[in-house]
C-alpha cells in the first residue's frame, strides 16, 4: 500500500510540467550564476572549489523554501482542492500509507529537483569559459565528491527540514496559504541570524538559529585561506554538525506530531469546527409585497461605491489572518532592528530618529514587498477566487470603480506599511527613554519618500495581476521582474535608474544635513515612476478582466471597445507627465552630469594605465608652499578654490612640462609665473552610456602643460590653479557628499602632479580582461632610493608651508588646518584665515558647517597650554566628555612616551554620515557623524570606541604627521599600526586590560577573515600592503610585543625611532625597516624569534586547552592540572600552511578567579596565575598550586598570539573535592 | 392554410422573427399540422407590439477549446417568464451569461428595447437581476450585510430603503432566521436562496435566473415559483432549466436549445399540440431496442415493472403493437433534441 501510494505520487508528479520547470529553473539559475562567476569565491579561489560549492548549496537551501513549499504543499492539499473526498474515503487506504507514501514520494521528487543545482553547477563551469563570461582558470577540476558532500551535508538537511515543516503544516491546518506565513517565518530566522552575525559574542546563537546553516557555514569557513577553500572539503563538525542535526530533527518531530494528529477522514471532509451561530429567533415581520424603490444612478453613486468597496476591500485584507501574521513578522523584525541597531564593536547607538528610519530598508522591506505583491494579487483576484464575480461583474459598477476600489485598499495598505516604521520607531525611542523624536523626519521620509516606493510597487503588481490573470502566475511574474532587475543591476552592472522600475538614487538622512541634496532627485524620480505606474494602471483598467471570459483575444477586444477619446486624453496627460519628468531626469543625469557604467569605468582605468603609465617615473616639480583661497556657497553647493602654490624642481634634471591629474575630469585654470598654461588634451573619456545629447566630453583628467621656460634643478615657480567645483542638478547614483548644504568636507580640488597608480585597475581578473599585467600591489622595495625620497601619502610634495583663507555662509564655521588668524564678515559672507606656523606634509582639508563648539585646555608637563576644541552638530553632545578625555589622555601619554605635540591646538570636527571614518589632518580631525557621536556607552563593559578612535586620530599627529612614512613596502605601518598601538595603550590605561579584550577579539577576527579573503597574496607584516595587516595584525602583534618585552622598552624603541625621523623635512624618509631596526635593538635574544615571527613571517598558532581540573588543598589553596595542546604553523603568501619546526615558544598559561562585578556593573576577571611558559609542539600537562578558587583556565587566554581558532583557548576548571 | 403560408413567407423574406416561425424547427417540418388558433395568436402579437422586449439576433459563440456554444441563435423574448430548456452543455448558460454582460458573443447582437447590450453593458447592468448557475460569496460576511452591500451597488442609496428591501427579500426567500449567519456556513440550498434574493434587488426589468431551483427542496421550489409569479408581467424573466416540469408550470413561452442551436420556440401549450396523434408507445424486451431504433424514431425509453417502454414518433400508426399516447411537453423536448444527441440511455 505504502509503495503503491509512493510510486503513484512520483509517477503523477513526473507527468506534471511543473516538476520539469522547477528542475529547469534550478539548473539554469545555477548554471548562469556559476558561468558568470557569481559565486562567493574571491579571486584566488576557484568558482567550483569545495568551499564555494558549499556556500552556494547553503544559499540554495533558502531558495528551496519556494520549491519545497510548492512541492510539499500540494500532495495532501490536492485532495481538498479537487474535492476528491467522495471517492477517496471509499477506498481502503490506510492513514500511514496515505500520509507517508505521499510524503516520501514528494520528498524524493523534491530532492531530484534540487539535484538540478549540481548539474547546473557543473554545466556552469563549462559554459563560463565557452562563452568567455569567466576565464577558464577560475574553475578548478570538477570532482563529484565536491558536489555530493555539500549537497548531502548542507543542502539535504535543509530540504528535509522544510519538507517536514510544510507537509506537516498542510496536514494540520488543511490549508496551503499557511505555507506563505511559514516560509516567511523561516526566512526570518535566517535574517535574524544574519543580523546578529556581526556581534562576535553571539556566534553560537547565530550558528544554531539559522535553519539553512548559511551563517553557520560561513562561520565555519571564515578563516579558510584561498588554498584551503580550494582543497578542503568542509568538515561536518562542531556547530555546523549540531545545526545540521538540530533542524532536520525538529522537522521530523513536528512531522510526527502532525502524523499523530492526522486523520484522513477529518482532513478530507473538514471538521465541523464552525460552530453554528445562534439563530436569531426574532419574529419575522409580516409578510408583505416586495417594496419598490427606484435605483438612483448618478455620478456620485460611483464615488460613494468606490469608497464603500474600497473600505470593504481594505477590511478584507487587514482581517486576513495571514496578512496579520506577515505584518506582525515585519513589525517584530523592525522592532528588533530598531532596538538593537547597528552595533560598532558590540556597542549600540542611541535610538536617534534618523536610525529608526534606516532599518525600514533592511529586512522590513522584504515583508513590505511580500505584502504588497501578494495582497495586490489577492484583491485583484478576490471576486474570481470566491466566485462572487459571476454576481459582482453583472452589477452596475463601472470597471474603474472595481479597479479603483481595489487600488484604494492596497494604497491604504501602503500607507499602513509606511506608518509602521514611525510607530515602531517611536515605541522603541519611548521604551529606551529617548525623547528627542524628530517627527518631521518621520513624516517626510515615510510619506514623502517611502510611501511612494510602496505605491509604485502596488501599481506594478496591479498591472501584472490584471494582465496575467492568474494569481500564482502573477506572483511569479512579479517576483521574476524584481529579480531580473536585481540581477541586471548587480551582476551585469547596469544601474541606470531611469530604466529600472521604481529605482531611484540612494539617499541617507543625516542629522547634520537633513534630507539635503537628495530631496530633489527623489521627488523627480518618484514623479517619473508614479506616472509610469499610472500608465500601467491605466492599461490594467483597459484590460480589466470582467465577466467569465479570460482569453487574451477577448480581453483585447474589450480593450479596443474601452479605448476612446477620454481614455486617450487621460493617457496622454499621464504620459506627458511621465515623459516630462523622465526628460528632466535625463537632462540632469546624462546631460548636466555624466553617467558611466561600471564597465566603462573599468575601461577608463585600463586606458588610463595603458596611455600614461609611461610617465610614472617622469621627473616633476614638488610643491613647497601652499596658500588657498576658498569660497564655499553651501546653498548652491559650489566652491571656488584658488591655490597659490610654489613648485620647485628638486630633481637633478630640467623639467619642461607639467603633468597634472584632476579628479573626474574637473576643469581648472593654471598659470605659471603669471603665464596662462594651455594643456595638451587626451581624448580618453569614452562617450558616456545613454548620452545621445551630451556634448562630446572634453578630455581625460590627465593633462600635460608645456612650461613657458624649462624649470632647472633647484629653480622654483609660482603656480596658481583655480577650480570651480559645482554639483549641478543631480546624478544617477552616488552620494556626492563633499560640498553640501551643511557639513562640507573636502580635501580635493587641486589636481595632483604626475601619474598616480591609485587609478589603475586593481583586480587581476579585470586586468587580464583588459590585457594588463598582474598587479602585485607592492610599493618599491625597502631602501629603494626613489621610494625613500618620496612620501607615502603624497608624492606631490615633501613638507610644505600652509595658509588658507576660506569663506562661507555667515551661520557656518569654516575650518582648515592651521591656527585661526583672523575672522571677519564681508559682503554677507564669513571669512576665516588660517596659517600653520610649522611646515607639514601636503595634506589639507576644508570643512564648513553650522557648528556648536566645546572647548577645553590641556597643559603639557612643561606648562604649555593646548587648546582642545570639538566642533559638533548641536544635538550630538552625548559623548563629548569621552572625546575630550581621549584627547587629554592621549596628549598626556604621547607627550610622556614619544615626544611633544607639534601644535598648540587640536580640533575635532563632525561631518555628515555619508561616509564613516575619521581622518587626521594637521591639528584638525574630521570625524564622521556615524562613528559614535550618539553611541550609548552606558554599559561600562562596552568598548569605548569613541574614545579609542579619538586617541587613534590624535596619535596620527605623531604617526603620520611627525614621522611621515616613505613610499616603500610596508611603510604604512608607521602610520596606522603605531597609531593603533598608541591608542590601545592609552585605552588600556583608562579602561583596564579586560575592556580591551573585545576590541582585540574583533581585530583577530578581521585579520583572519582578511587573509582568508585575500585576492592576491598575503604579505608579511614588515611589507604590509593591506588594511587588515596594518590595522588589525599591527595592533595584535604590537600589543603582544609590548606584553612580551614590556611597554616601557617598546615605547623607548619607538621614541628612538621618532627622534631620528620626526618632522624630518628632507629625505630619506622612514620606512617599516627603520622602525624594525629600532625595535630589534630592545628585544632580548630569547624573544627575537617572536619579533621575527610576527614581522617577517606569517605565523599562526593552534593553541587549545584540552582539560583543566583542580583539587582543593585546603585553606583556599588549590592544585590545578591543565592539559594543553600547542601548535604553531607557518603560512606562505598563498595560504599554504605547514607545521613550524622547532617550536619552543613562550605562551601564556592563565588561571582565573571568579568574575567580579563592580557597583557600576563593570566586570573584571582577576588572574590567579598568569605566566609565560616555554612550550614545544604537542600536548603538555601542567600542574600548579594556586591561591584562590580557580574558575577558568587556558592557554594564551588573552589571545595575544594569532590563533586560528581563538575560541578554544579557555575552559571551565573542573573542581574535584 | 394560405394565411399560415403567407405569414411564414413574409417572415422569412424580411427576417422577421415571429415566435413560432423558425427556419430549422419542428414546426416547419410539421407545418401541415398547425392549427389556426396559433396563427391568430401570432397575428395578435403582431398587431400589438410589446412595450419592451429582448431581441437576440444571430448570436454566434465559439470557445477557445473549439466548442461551438452558440450557433446563430435568434430569439425574441417578451416580458413575462421565458424558459430556456435544454440538456447539459446545450449553451443555455452561455446564452444567459452573454445577456448578463459577463461575456461577449463572437457575432450577432442583443438588444433590450433600443439598447445594444454588447455595446453598452453598463446600461443593462442597471436594470439587470442575475442569478448565475455557479457563484460564490464572501464567506465571512452575513447574508444581511452582503445583500445590503449589493443593494448599495445596485443604486439603492438610502440606507432605510435598503433595509426595507433586504428585510423583505430575506423573508421572501425564507432566510430571515439565518440572516445574521456568515455566508460561509450556509448549506447549498440556503446559498441558492441567497442568490435568488440578491438577483431580485432593485426591481430588475430583466431577470436572468440560471438553474434557479437546483438544490432546492420541493417546498422551497414552490416558494420560489410563487415569488417569481409575484414579480409580475412587466419584467422580462429568463429562466433556464433542464426540468421540463418547470417550464410547463411557469413559462408563457419557452425555447429548446441543444448543441448551441435553438430547436424550438413557442408556448408549452402549443408545443404539445404539434405532436398530436404522432406519439406511440410500446413495452418491449430490452435486448430488442436496437432493432426498434433502426426502424423507428425512438425519442425516449422508460423502465417500468421490469419492462422497457419506448416512445416513438410517427405521423401514422407504426403498427407492430404500438399504442397511441397523448403527447407531453417532454415528448416535444426529446423530439427537438433527438437530432442532436442520443437519447437512449441504455
Amino acid at each position: 500500500m505504502f509503495w503503491s501510494v509512493l510510486l503513484f505520487e512520483i509517477k503523477y508528479r513526473l507527468q506534471r510540467p511543473a516538476t520539469y520547470i522547477y528542475f529547469g529553473i534550478f539548473l539554469l539559475f545555477t548554471a548562469l550564476v556559476v558561468a558568470n562567476g557569481g559565486t562567493t569565491a574571491s579571486e584566488k579561489v576557484f568558482h567550483n572549489s569545495p568551499a564555494s560549492i558549499g556556500s552556494f548549496f547553503a544559499l540554495l537551501g533558502i531558495f528551496s523554501i519556494l520549491i519545497s513549499s510548492a512541492v510539499m504543499g500540494v500532495p495532501l492539499f490536492r485532495d481538498l482542492e479537487h474535492n476528491t473526498k467522495e471517492y477517496l474515503l471509499a477506498t481502503p487506504i490506510t492513514k500511514g500509507a496515505y500520509f507517508w507514501g505521499r510524503f516520501w514520494g514528494s520528498l524524493i521528487l523534491l530532492i531530484a529537483i534540487l539535484t538540478g543545482g549540481i548539474f547546473g553547477y557543473i554545466l556552469g563551469t563549462w559554459l563560463g569559459p565557452v562563452f568567455d563570461w569567466t576565464k577558464p582558470e577560475r574553475y578548478g577540476p570538477n570532482s563529484m565528491i565536491n558536489y555530493l558532500w555539500p549537497f548531502l551535508t548542507i543542502l539535504l538537511p535543509s530540504i528535509f527540514f522544510t519538507a517536514c515543516t510544510f507537509y506537516g503544516l498542510v496536514a494540520l491546518m488543511r490549508n496551503n496559504k499557511v505555507l506563505y506565513t511559514a516560509s516567511i517565518l523561516l526566512f526570518i530566522l535566517y535574517l535574524l541570524a544574519n543580523f546578529l552575525v556581526r556581534d562576535l559574542d553571539k556566534r553560537d546563537l547565530v550558528d544554531m538559529l539559522d535553519p539553512f546553516a548559511l551563517n553557520t557555514y560561513s562561520n565555519a569557513i571564515k578563516y579558510f585561506t584561498p588554498v584551503e577553500q580550494n582543497t578542503r572539503l568542509v568538515p561536518l563538525e562542531g556547530n555546523l554538525l549540531l545545526n545540521r542535526i538540530l533542524w532536520p530533527s525538529l522537522g521530523l518531530v513536528f512531522l510526527l506530531f502532525a502524523y499523530f494528529r492526522f486523520s484522513i477522514q477529518r482532513f478530507i471532509s473538514g471538521t465541523s469546527h464552525r460552530v453554528r451561530q445562534k439563530m436569531t429567533a426574532a419574529l419575522s415581520p409580516a409578510k408583505a409585497a416586495l417594496p419598490v424603490f427606484t435605483p438612483i444612478f448618478s455620478a456620485q453613486l460611483n464615488w460613494t461605491n468606490l469608497w464603500h468597496l474600497g473600505t470593504l476591500e481594505f477590511r478584507n485584507i487587514i482581517k486576513d489572518r495571514y496578512f496579520l501574521s506577515i505584518i506582525l513578522g515585519g513589525i517584530i523584525f523592525l522592532f528588533i532592528d530598531d532596538w538593537i541597531g547597528n552595533l560598532t564593536y558590540g556597542v549600540p547607538n542611541r535610538p536617534v530618529t534618523m536610525n529608526m528610519l534606516l532599518f525600514k530598508s533592511y529586512n522590513y522591506s522584504l515583508f513590505v514587498f511580500i505584502l504588497i505583491m501578494f495582497y495586490a494579487g489577492e484583491t485583484v483576484h478576490r471576486d474570481r477566487a470566491t466566485r462572487f464575480a459571476t454576481i459582482g461583474d453583472a452589477l452596475p459598477v463601472p470597471n474603474w470603480v472595481q479597479l479603483g476600489s481595489k487600488l484604494m485598499a492596497v494604497t491604504g495598505i501602503c500607507v499602513l506599511l509606511a506608518t509602521i516604521p514611525m510607530l515602531v520607531g517611536i515605541t522603541v525611542q519611548t521604551f529606551k527613554g529617548f525623547f528627542e523624536i524628530k517627527f518631521s523626519n518621520y513624516l517626510i521620509d515615510l510619506y514623502g519618500i517611502t510611501f511612494w516606493d510602496y505605491f509604485q510597487m502596488a501599481l506594478l503588481a496591479f498591472f501584472i495581476h490584471a494582465l496575467v490573470n492568474n494569481k500564482f502566475l502573477g506572483h511569479f511574474v512579479g517576483i521574476i521582474i524584481w529579480f531580473m532587475m536585481f540581477v541586471l543591476r548587480n551582476f551585469l552592472e547596469y544601474d541606470y535608474n531611469l530604466f529600472f522600475y521604481s529605482y531611484k538614487p540612494e539617499y541617507l538622512l543625516s542629522d547634520m544635513n537633513g534630507f539635503g541634496h537628495f530631496a530633489a532627485p527623489l521627488f523627480w524620480f518618484n514623479l517619473y515612476w508614479t506616472a509610469f505606474g499610472f500608465i500601467l494602471l491605466f492599461l490594467a483598467l483597459l484590460l480589466w478582466n470582467r465577466g467569465s471570459e479570460q482569453r487574451l483575444a477577448q480581453r483585447w477586444r474589450a480593450f479596443r471597445q474601452r479605448w476612446g477619446l477620454r481614455p486617450g486624453l487621460a493617457l496622454l496627460a499621464i504620459g506627458l507627465i511621465w515623459l516630462g519628468s523622465g526628460g528632466f531626469i535625463y537632462y540632469n543625469v546624462s546631460m548636466v552630469n555624466r553617467h558611466y557604467t561600471s564597465k566603462q569605468m573599468k575601461e577608463l582605468s585600463a586606458d588610463y594605465e595603458k596611455k600614461f603609465k609611461k610617465y610614472e617615473e617622469l621627473p616633476q616639480p614638488k610643491i613647497t608652499a601652499v596658500e588657498l583661497f576658498a569660497d564655499i556657497i553651501p546653498a548652491e553647493r559650489t566652491m571656488t578654490l584658488r591655490a597659490v602654490l610654489r613648485m620647485e624642481n628638486k630633481t637633478s634634471t630640467p623639467i619642461d612640462s607639467l603633468h597634472l591629474l584632476s579628479e573626474n575630469g574637473q576643469k581648472y585654470q593654471i598659470s605659471w609665473n603669471g603665464h596662462y598654461l594651455k594643456p595638451v588634451y587626451f581624448d580618453l573619456m569614452p562617450r558616456p552610456r545613454f548620452s545621445a545629447f551630451y556634448p562630446v566630453p572634453d578630455t581625460a583628467g590627465y593633462r600635460i602643460f608645456k612650461l613657458p621656460a624649462t624649470l632647472l634643478p633647484g629653480d622654483s615657480a609660482e603656480v596658481v590653479i583655480t577650480t570651480f567645483r559645482e554639483n549641478p542638478g543631480f546624478v544617477n547614483s552616488g552620494l556626492r557628499r563633499e560640498i553640501i548644504h551643511n557639513g562640507t568636507f573636502t580635501s580635493g580640488g587641486i589636481p595632483s602632479i604626475g601619474y598616480s597608480s591609485d587609478m589603475e585597475l586593481e583586480s587581476d581578473e579585470d586586468r587580464k580582461k583588459y590585457k594588463l599585467p598582474e598587479k602585485p600591489d607592492d610599493l618599491p622595495p625597502h631602501r629603494d632610493p626613489m621610494g625613500e625620497k618620496t612620501l607615502l601619502f603624497n608624492d606631490d610634495a615633501d613638507f610644505v608651508s600652509f595658509a588658507c583663507t576660506v569663506s562661507t555662509d555667515p551661520d557656518q564655521i569654516a575650518v582648515a588646518p592651521g591656527y585661526l588668524q583672523k575672522e571677519w564678515t564681508e559682503n554677507g559672507r564669513r571669512y576665516f584665515h588660517y596659517v600653520l606656523d610649522k611646515k607639514t606634509d601636503y595634506f589639507f582639508n576644508i570643512v564648513s558647517a553650522r557648528y556648536t563648539i566645546a572647548r577645553d585646555t590641556f597643559l603639557t608637563p612643561d606648562g604649555k597650554p593646548i587648546n582642545l576644541e570639538i566642533y559638533y552638530h548641536k544635538d550630538h553632545d552625548y559623548n563629548l566628555d569621552r572625546m575630550m578625555a581621549g584627547m587629554k589622555d592621549g596628549l598626556a601619554y604621547f607627550n610622556t612616551h614619544f615626544g611633544p605635540y607639534q601644535f598648540r591646538q587640536l580640533r575635532i570636527l563632525e561631518f555628515p554620515r555619508y561616509a564613516v571614518f575619521a581622518q587626521s589632518f594637521p591639528n584638525t580631525v574630521p570625524y564622521s557623524e556615524d562613528f559614535g557621536w550618539y553611541a550609548d556607552f552606558s554599559d561600562p563593559n562596552d568598548y569605548d570606541y569613541f574614545y579609542y578612535v579619538t586617541v587613534h586620530e590624535l596619535a596620527h599627529q605623531w604617526w603620520g604627521h611627525q614621522a611621515v612614512p616613505n613610499r616603500t613596502r610596508g611603510a604604512n605601518l608607521i602610520s596606522e599600526s603605531l597609531a593603533e598601538y598608541s591608542a590601545l595603550m592609552v585605552a588600556q590605561k583608562r579602561y583596564g586590560r579586560d575592556n580591551l579584550q573585545r576590541f582585540l577579539k574583533y581585530d583577530m577576527d578581521r585579520y583572519l577573515r582578511g587573509r582568508a579573503n585575500e585576492s592576491k597574496k598575503e604579505n608579511v607584516f614588515i611589507n604590509c600592503n593591506r588594511s587588515y595587516q596594518w590595522y588589525q595584525k599591527g595592533s595584535l602583534i604590537l600589543y603582544a610585543l609590548q606584553d612580551y618585552i614590556g611597554e616601557e622598552k617598546l615605547n623607548g624603541a619607538i621614541r628612538g625611532f621618532l627622534d631620528s625621523f620626526g618632522l624630518k623635512e628632507q629625505p630619506p624618509f622612514p620606512g617599516s625597516y627603520d622602525l624594525y631596526g629600532f625595535i630589534q635593538q630592545v628585544v632580548p635574544d630569547s624573544l627575537q624569534y617572536f619579533l621575527e615571527d610576527s614581522w617577517l613571517k606569517i605565523i599562526l598558532y593552534e593553541n587549545r586547552i584540552l582539560e583543566a581540573s583542580a583539587k582543593s588543598l585546603g585553606k583556599d589553596n588549590w592544585e590545578v592540572t591543565l592539559q594543553v595542546r600547542a601548535r604553531k604553523l607557518v603560512a606562505d603568501e598563498k595560504g599554504n600552511e605547514s607545521e613550524a619546526k622547532d617550536m619552543n615558544d613562550y605562551i601564556d598559561i592563565g588561571i582565573f578567579a571568579e568574575e567580579l562585578v563592580a557597583a557600576d556593573g563593570k566586570k573584571t576577571v582577576k588572574p590567579i596565575y598568569l605566566k609565560k611558559h616555554r612550550l614545544t609542539n604537542g600536548d603538555h600537562t601542567l600542574t600548579f598550586q594556586v591561591k584562590g578558587k580557580p574558575i577558568k583556565a587556558g592557554i594564551d587566554p588573552y589571545n595575544k598570539l594569532i590563533d586560528r581558532i581563538p575560541d578554544d583557548n579557555i575552559i571551565v576548571v573542573e573542581l574535584n573535592k | 392554410m394560405k394565411i399560415e403560408k403567407l405569414v411564414w413567407t413574409i417572415a422569412n423574406l424580411f427576417s422577421f422573427n415571429l415566435p413560432f416561425v423558425q427556419r430549422k424547427d419542428i414546426s416547419y417540418r410539421h407545418s401541415t399540422r398547425f392549427d389556426n388558433s396559433l396563427i391568430l395568436h401570432a397575428l395578435f402579437d403582431f398587431a400589438y407590439p410589446k412595450s419592451m422586449e429582448l431581441q437576440i439576433n444571430h448570436l454566434f459563440k465559439t470557445y477557445g477549446n473549439g466548442v461551438h456554444a452558440l450557433k446563430d441563435v435568434t430569439l425574441t423574448i417578451p416580458q413575462g417568464m421565458f424558459g430556456l430548456l435544454g440538456p447539459n452543455g446545450a449553451g443555455k448558460s452561455t446564452l444567459m451569461r452573454t445577456i448578463a454582460t459577463l461575456q461577449q458573443a463572437d457575432s450577432g447582437s442583443i438588444h433590450l428595447g433600443d439598447v445594444d447590450v454588447q455595446a453598452d453593458p453598463a446600461h443593462i447592468r442597471k436594470v439587470l437581476g442575475y442569478l448565475p448557475q455557479e457563484f460564490g460569496v464572501y464567506p465571512r460576511i452575513s447574508a444581511e450585510m452582503m445583500l445590503d452591500h449589493i443593494a448599495r451597488l445596485k443604486g439603492l442609496v438610502h440606507r432605510k430603503d435598503r433595509q426595507l428591501v433586504v428585510d423583505a427579500l430575506l423573508q421572501k426567500v425564507n432566510l430571515w432566521a439565518e440572516r445574521k449567519r456568515s455566508l460561509g456556513t450556509y448549506s447549498g440550498g440556503m446559498k441558492q436562496r441567497f442568490g435568488i434574493a440578491q438577483a431580485l434587488i432593485g426591481n430588475p426589468q430583466l431577470l436572468i435566473v440560471d438553474e434557479p431551483t437546483a438544490g432546492l427542496d420541493p417546498a422551497e421550489r414552490n416558494r420560489f415559483y410563487n415569488l417569481l409569479s409575484e414579480i409580475g408581467e412587466s419584467t422580462i424573466i429568463i429562466l433556464s432549466t433542464h426540468i421540463v416540469e418547470d417550464v410547463k408550470t411557469l413559462c408563457r413561452r419557452f425555447a429548446i436549445i441543444c448543441g448551441g442551436e435553438v430547436m424550438y420556440v413557442g408556448s408549452p401549450r402549443e408545443a404539445v399540440h404539434i405532436l398530436d396523434g404522432q406519439v406511440w408507445t410500446k413495452a418491449i424486451d430490452k435486448h430488442l431496442i436496437e432493432s426498434y431504433r433502426a426502424n423507428h424514431q425512438v425519442i425516449s425509453t422508460q423502465l417500468a415493472e421490469g419492462k422497457l417502454f419506448i416512445r416513438v414518433i410517427n405521423e401514422t400508426h407504426p403498427g407492430d403493437g404500438f399504442e397511441s399516447s397523448a403527447p407531453t411537453l417532454e415528448d416535444v423536448y426529446f423530439q427537438a433534441i433527438s437530432s442532436k444527441m442520443d437519447l437512449v440511455t441504455l
